[in-house]
Parts: structure tokens; sequence; C-alpha cells
């Protein structure tokens, strides 16, 4: 059975979107100052939402590199303040943030984003920005999956070369959609989906 | 004779705090800001203005609540900002949570339902209602004697200042600017933050205005002290 850990600043309800996770998936929801009390196991998911304090989880960056290395699956989303990995760098907004600056665009046909329509990303009742607006820097090796306004990597994917995949959104929380009457509250159940599906080790040598 | 005040913004640790509390229009007023999670006594010292920035880990607030209650009652300035739960951790507060319209502006014959209902307070010599005005989650019924300085339709205030509870001044908010301005997404929440900064950044008499005995006099002592000289001026 996959084990969602989402993370939370203080102990509190369960987000409506995890409703939608698999029907098998252990939940467990961790507040934040508990994390590095909890042991990783093979198969663990990691959710780690905008509103966590930063600075607390990136000092707790042994513990999320030895989640990783066995595999598991990180999600983080917000605008990155506090790098947590080596090879990460703060958000960097961006330079215009117009109605025509604030453009969603999928890349690839990632399953998360299979079925939305990028309109759905890009604007909620005619209003933009909400998806994102700038980007967090991935490292070289990350697959992008969605970008705002042009080029800036918004949504992406990285295997890390130790093991493990971090999936990063820099700007809110993607399941902020999911009882949109749009294509995008197709967002949160596949994410979900896709993180709590552990990758094969085919998949991994077929990468490598 | 006058100096800058002596300002203390715990940091909550989230990107909107790091990104308004580094922001080069901001970081110049701001003496220090120590992580809200291990906030002790001495980093509140010798401070004229302490600010708890919205949407601060409710949990922590409620743990340091003695430290706040110790800045008003030495006759320092507290500010608290929207989405802290203040009114579960600062006595005196009524709160009333209301259901968020993100959409007012959308809507025919669009109103936000705010009013300035103090115009003369110095906070608005540079700040306009539309500085305050983009969505609110709740409002404050404030004491008797305490001036509403922004109104909102559902008849509490959004905005406050308390200058008859406490020895020391108490403004109070449900805006939550810094996130807003740390997202880049609501101008007007910028213009809110920094409009409230530079107010409470103002210079002030460098010599206490009460008699020289009482709290006040350990106040000034400790802000002449070396580790905090170096931001007054």
């Amino acid at each position: 059975m996959s084990r969602l850990l989402f993370l939370q600043p203080s102990a509190g309800e369960a987000p409506g979107f995890l409703s939608l996770a698999p029907e098998e998936t252990d939940l467990w929801l961790v507040p934040e100052a508990a994390l590095d009390a909890i042991t990783p196991r093979p198969g663990d998911a990691l959710f780690a939402p905008m509103h966590i304090d930063q600075r607390l989880f990136a000092r707790s960056q042994r513990w999320i590199e030895t989640f990783l290395d066995q595999g598991n699956t990180l999600v983080f989303s917000g605008p990155l303040a506090h790098p947590f990995l080596p090879d990460l760098r703060p958000f960097v907004p961006l330079p215009r943030r117009g109605l025509s600056d604030l453009r969603v665009e999928t890349r690839g046909d990632h399953p998360i984003h299979a079925g939305i329509d990028p309109l759905d990303l890009t604007l909620r009742r005619g209003v933009a920005g909400f998806h994102g607006r700038g980007a967090n820097p991935p490292p070289p090796e990350a697959e992008v999956l969605a970008v705002v306004g042009g080029d800036h990597p918004l949504t992406w994917l990285w295997h890390r070369p130790r093991g493990g995949r971090l999936l990063m959104h820099a700007g809110n929380n993607p399941w902020l959609f999911w009882q949109d009457d749009s294509s995008a509250a197709r967002l949160a159940p596949q994410l979900l989906a896709w993180a709590l599906t552990p990758e094969r080790p085919l998949d991994r040598r077929k990468r490598a | 004779m006058t100096r800058r005040p002596l300002i203390v913004v715990p940091d909550g640790g989230t990107f909107y705090h790091h990104t308004s509390l580094t922001d080069p229009r901001i970081a110049p007023l701001v003496s220090r800001t120590p992580d809200l999670r291990t906030l002790s006594a001495q980093d509140l010292a010798g401070t004229d203005t302490v600010v708890v920035p919205c949407r601060a880990n409710p949990e922590i607030l409620r743990a340091k609540a003695p430290l706040f209650l110790s800045v008003l009652n030495r006759g320092d300035r507290l500010v608290v900002m929207g989405e802290t739960e203040s009114h579960l951790w600062l006595p005196g507060l009524r709160f009333t949570p209301l259901e968020t319209n993100f959409w007012w502006w959308l809507e025919p014959e669009a109103a936000s339902g705010l009013t300035l209902a103090a115009p003369d307070h110095p906070l608005f010599t540079d700040m306009r209602l539309e500085d305050a005005t983009w969505h609110y989650h709740g409002m404050f019924t404030p004491p008797e004697g305490a001036a509403s300085l922004v109104t909102c339709r559902e008849g509490g205030a959004i905005l406050y200042e308390d200058r008859v509870s406490w020895p020391g001044p108490l403004l109070v908010t449900s805006l939550d600017p810094m996130y807003h301005h740390g997202s880049y997404f609501m101008p007007a929440a910028s213009r809110f933050l920094l409009g409230l900064m530079d107010w409470l950044s103002r210079p002030m008499p460098t010599a206490p205005a009460r008699p020289p005995h009482g709290p006040m006099i350990d106040r000034y002592e400790a802000a002449s002290t070396p580790s905090s000289r170096s931001t007054t001026t």
C-alpha cells in the first residue's frame, strides 16, 4: 500500500482534495515540525504544500535525501525561498506579469496533464495567474512539464541521479482547481495517482 | 531629535515572509527578523514595534503569545496581520470569519464594501483605501475606545488601532498583505504592505514622551546597546 505523507504547518484536518487519492492510499498528515520523526519507507510520496515553513523544511535536507535515495516521490509546490537540496535555486518571478504574460502551456504528454486544456490552467473566471507567476529553476536534467510566460519552467519533474523523483511546481498548490468546473479539475486526481504509483524498475532502466 | 524606530518582524519561514522581508524596499526598515519558531524575549528586547506577519503559524503564535503581550505591556507597538488566529492568543480580540468573495470586482456594479473610517489617521497620509482593497477573510469588532481604520460592509473592521486596552498601541488587521506581496499577485497588497512599513518606520522622538520612570526607560536603554545601535539614526 502506498503511503502519502502530507506535510502541514500544524496538525489539522485533511485538505478536501485528498479524498481523490486512490482508495488503497495510506494517508498520513504530518505536522511540519514532526517530519524528521517519520521513517521513510520505499513507495512513499511526500506532498509539501505552499504554506509550509520552508526554512524548517530545508533544515531537513538529510531526511529528504534519505527519502529520495529510496526512490520515493516528493511533490513540492510554491515559490522556492529556501532550497532544500544542493541542486535547487530560489524562485525567479516572471519579468512581466500582465494578462498575456501569464499564459500556461503544458509540455510533453505527462499523465498529470492528460486531458487538461492549458487555457483552464491559465484562467479562472477570466483571471490569469493562479497557477503560477514564475519559476523555480530546474536542474539541467529535469523534464519541463509546464511553462508560463513563454519558456519559464513552472512545473518540472526531476529524476534525481541518486534516486527519487521531485515534482516541482512553482505556484499555487496544483490541486487548487480540484472543484473547478473545467478540465483543470483533472490535475489533482492525476497528480495523486501518478505520485502514488511508484516508478517500476523497468522505467528506471529505460531512462538510464 | 528623532530616530528611526527599531522594528522586529519574526520570520515564519514561508516563501512570502522571505520575499517580503528581503524586499529591498522593506529590508532596510526592519532591524531584525528572528525565526518565529525560536523567538525569545531577547529577540524582542529594545524594540519599538513588533510585527506579526500574516499567515504565521497560529500554533507557534499561541505558544509565543506572552512575548507579544510583553511588547504591549511595556508600552511598545504590536502589529498583528491577518490569518494568524490572533483572537485565540491575543486577549480582547473579537473576530468574525467571513466567507471570502475573491471575485467581487468581476460582479456588476462591483463594490469592495470597504470604507475608510479614519481618513485623518497618519497611516493614510500616503496610503489610500484602494491599497487595502483586495479581499478579506474576516472582520474584527474593536473594543470601545479603539479606532476603526477600515471597515467592511458586514459592519466590522478589517483594520483598527487600539490605544486604550494596553500601555502600547495595537494595530490589528484581517488582511494578509505579505502572502499576496510574496506571491506577486495583488498589487494593492504590495502597496498596503509598503505603506504600512513606511508608516511604522517614520522617525520618532529620541527622548521618551513619558516621565522618566517606568518601563519606557528600560526600552531606551536597551535600544542603545551595541547590538541594536547600528539600526538607529
